[in-house]
């Protein structure tokens, strides 16, 4: 995983999963990455082709502590199979989907 | 073909595949890569794939989090397997188990947890969980989308990326296994299957009890069973079959602090699960089972249909280690349930013959009570008699007759206690014994005395009693006796004068052996009439639940008396003015009566 900013954006970028084994890593990386200026946090889903439900829950982790910051994330282009279960868990409504 | 992959999977061919796993997050992402790779193989597309890599995922991930203490240092097992339409996986673990609800619900948004459970049932057609003592066995079933299916087996074995540390299951011990465990699905689906058509045919469910336990037997390598039934309200379990030789013939009551008894059967009953015993939680002494085995494990499973208890079934083996495993769990549950629907079906057929037994029952009753009323009531110079009766739904015992003899009249109106058939017999008996002793038709206090010393020993006998009013007519001088024994006095009225009732009254027949029955003497005027009845006229209730009572009963004799009526158009007013003060209330108790007129 790579964390960059862009203005008040971090993107986190280049994983291929997001599961039980690496679910608490992006969440540490979140807290030492965050600083006051980012409102946004951008997760590259373009590359994951697996979310499990521990991923999810990382999701929802820091879509709950961005929200506390008056922030927001947002997941940019995720794949067929990842939107799927994202809808199946109603949870495209909550988080912004990104697909240009 | 058989063909080893790596030291610690077992692979045949395209269809079967089997991992152990250590309790660890990584291993169980490894063997749900490990499976996506063999299903690949077998040509399933992309979208079963990941759906399936998902659910073992999830599935995998709870079995490892959820372990328990001892199952830490055990392995979890993955089975896989691919057939031409459907993949089924099976994946058993050492958690202390849950009860897996029909649907999960979604958890709502802010939860971070709960979601695997609803993954795993939304993407899959079938789930089942299998609890077992120690180990679970959760079942996934998918069918093979429509593209993919029949495209099993052309595809070459897969090759497993596994790095798992080398826990090698050898050929031979993965062939057994496979074939001891479609040998017991084979075993157990032939039983099931010939337990069901058993069902149909109709047999002694002690007999089929007895049966099917001991098929279970065979079937889970158990060496005993007890089965104990709920008794019909519920307050005690008592022995329907058992294989245990001994004194199992105790019967063991539902308290409601059974639950605190050392009895398994009376916890599962009381705690609606299942109660398990072996070596680490052994049968307590105030265990009455504890005394038929010892060093035993096993189960005491309770059966339910809907809501209400059936039964208990306590299963076991003479060892105190060696634990039914999940599947031989959930057969003798599907035995048991199978047993509560044949039992609760042998019940429901016993209170449907019940019912018809007492219809029937009703049936000879009311045929009987109608051959006592007289066909045709005697005439006697000067006067008539007409009488009236009407049946409620149970029947009961009341009775009237009219008997004339030596130029006199006698009339009866009687009311046996009770309903049913016994009441209908004690009619008759009454109706037998009046005619029996004719010669005391004109003392009508002495015939009530004679009838009571001889009915006395049997009504006593059945605690029945019968109240009865004799009244002797003399048309000559137009004078009338009158004797009761608990009965209510009749009523005798004039045109234009209020009714007066007139007879007093002793004790029922039937209540004390030795009772001497007065008489009351009266002259009838020439118009007057005299209204014999019982107390199912004056207890009529119309639709507000009020009774007609005496006084209802005297203004409506009045009203009719009135005009002159002959008796049987007074009976026919009366029924008729009962009839309207009934509404469409249904009729409680017998309504009889007899009127009596000059004419």
């Amino acid at each position: 995983m790579k964390t960059r900013t862009e203005g008040d954006t971090l993107f986190i970028t280049d994983f291929t999963e997001l599961n039980t084994t690496n679910a608490t890593w992006l969440q540490d990386l979140v807290r030492q990455s965050l600083g006051r200026a980012h409102k946004v946090i951008e997760l590259d889903l373009s590359k994951v082709r697996f979310l499990d439900s521990n991923g999810i829950s990382a999701l929802i982790s820091i879509h709950k502590l961005m929200c506390k910051r008056g922030g927001k994330i947002r997941l940019f282009k995720p794949m067929q199979a990842v939107s799927q279960i994202l809808e199946l868990l109603s949870l495209n409504e909550v988080f912004e989907i990104i697909n240009p | 073909m058989t063909d080893v992959v790596t030291p610690h999977t077992k692979q045949i061919g395209s269809h079967f595949l089997s991992v152990e796993f250590a309790c660890d997050l990584r291993e169980s992402r490894e063997v749900s890569r490990c499976m996506r790779q063999f299903l690949a193989a077998a040509a399933l597309p992309e979208e079963d794939l990941h759906g399936w890599e998902l659910m073992v995922t999830e599935a995998a991930n709870n079995a490892t989090e959820y372990t328990t203490e001892a199952g830490r240092a055990l392995l979890n097992r993955l089975e896989v397997f691919c057939r031409d339409l459907e993949v089924e996986v099976r994946l058993t673990d050492h958690t202390a188990g849950f009860d897996m609800p029909a649907q999960a619900e979604l958890p709502s948004i802010d939860s971070e947890k709960g979601r695997g459970l609803f993954l795993i049932q939304s993407l899959a057609d079938e789930v089942e969980y299998l609890r077992g003592r120690g180990e679970n066995c959760m079942v996934i079933r998918k069918k093979r989308s429509a593209s993919a299916a029949g495209a099993a087996g052309t595809a070459a074995a897969g090759a497993s990326g596994m790095q798992l540390e080398s826990r090698f299951v050898g050929d031979e011990q993965a062939l057994q296994g496979m074939t001891e465990e479609l040998a017991s699905c084979y075993e157990s689906l032939s039983a099931i299957f010939r337990f069901s058509s058993a069902l149909s045919r109709p047999q002694q469910a002690e007999e089929f009890a007895a049966t099917w336990m001991r098929e279970l037997l065979t079937i889970v390598e158990a060496d005993w069973f007890v089965l104990r039934l709920a008794d019909s309200k519920g307050k005690e379990l008592r022995l329907m079959a058992t294989s245990l030789s001994g004194n199992p013939d105790y019967s063991l009551l539902l308290t409601p602090d059974a639950a605190s008894s050392g009895s398994v059967e009376l916890r599962a009953a009381q705690t609606r699960q299942d109660v398990w015993f072996d070596a680490n939680a052994p049968l307590t002494l105030s265990d009455p089972l504890s005394h038929l085995v010892h060093h035993s494990n096993g189960l005491a499973h309770p059966i339910f249909m809907e809501e209400s208890l059936v039964g208990i079934l306590a299963v076991g083996r003479l060892t105190a280690d060696e634990p039914f495993k999940a599947g031989q769990v959930n057969v003798i549950h599907t035995f048991a349930d199978f047993l509560g629907i044949q039992i609760s079906n042998a019940r429901f057929r016993a209170e449907h013959l019940q019912a018809q037994l007492m219809s029937r029952e009703l049936e000879i009753a009311s045929n009987l009570q109608r051959s006592l009323l007289p066909e045709k009531l005697p005439q006697v110079p000067g006067f008539a008699v007409a009488g009236y009766y009407r049946s409620a739904r149970q029947v009961g015992g009341d009775f009237y007759d009219a008997i004339a003899a030596d130029g006199g009249l006698l009339l009866v109106i009687a009311d046996v206690m009770g309903k049913g058939v016994p009441a209908a017999m004690f009619a008759t008996i009454f109706r037998s014994h009046l005619h029996a002793r004719l010669d005391l038709l004109k003392r009508p206090g002495d015939f009530l005395t004679w009838l009571n010393r001889s009915l006395f020993p049997d009504l006593d006998r059945m605690e029945m009693f019968i109240t009865a009013q004799l009244v002797y007519v003399d048309p000559a001088t137009r004078r009338f006796q009158v004797a009761g024994a608990g009965h209510c006095p009749l009523l005798m009225s004039s045109p234009g004068g209020a009714p007066h009732e007139v007879g007093n009254t002793g004790f029922p027949l039937g209540i004390m052996p030795d009772t001497k029955y007065s008489e009351e003497v009266r002259d009838m005027a020439p118009d007057a009439r005299l209204m014999l009845f019982t107390d199912g006229v004056t207890d009529t209730e119309n639709a507000s639940n009020e009774m007609l009572g005496a006084e209802g009963l005297k203004q409506d004799l009045q009203l009719i008396v009135n005009r002159r009526r002959s008796a049987a158009q007074t009976v026919q007013e009366m029924a008729a003015m009962l009839q309207t003060f009934q509404g469409k209330e249904p009729v409680t108790d017998d309504q009889a009566f007899l009127i009596l007129a000059n004419e």
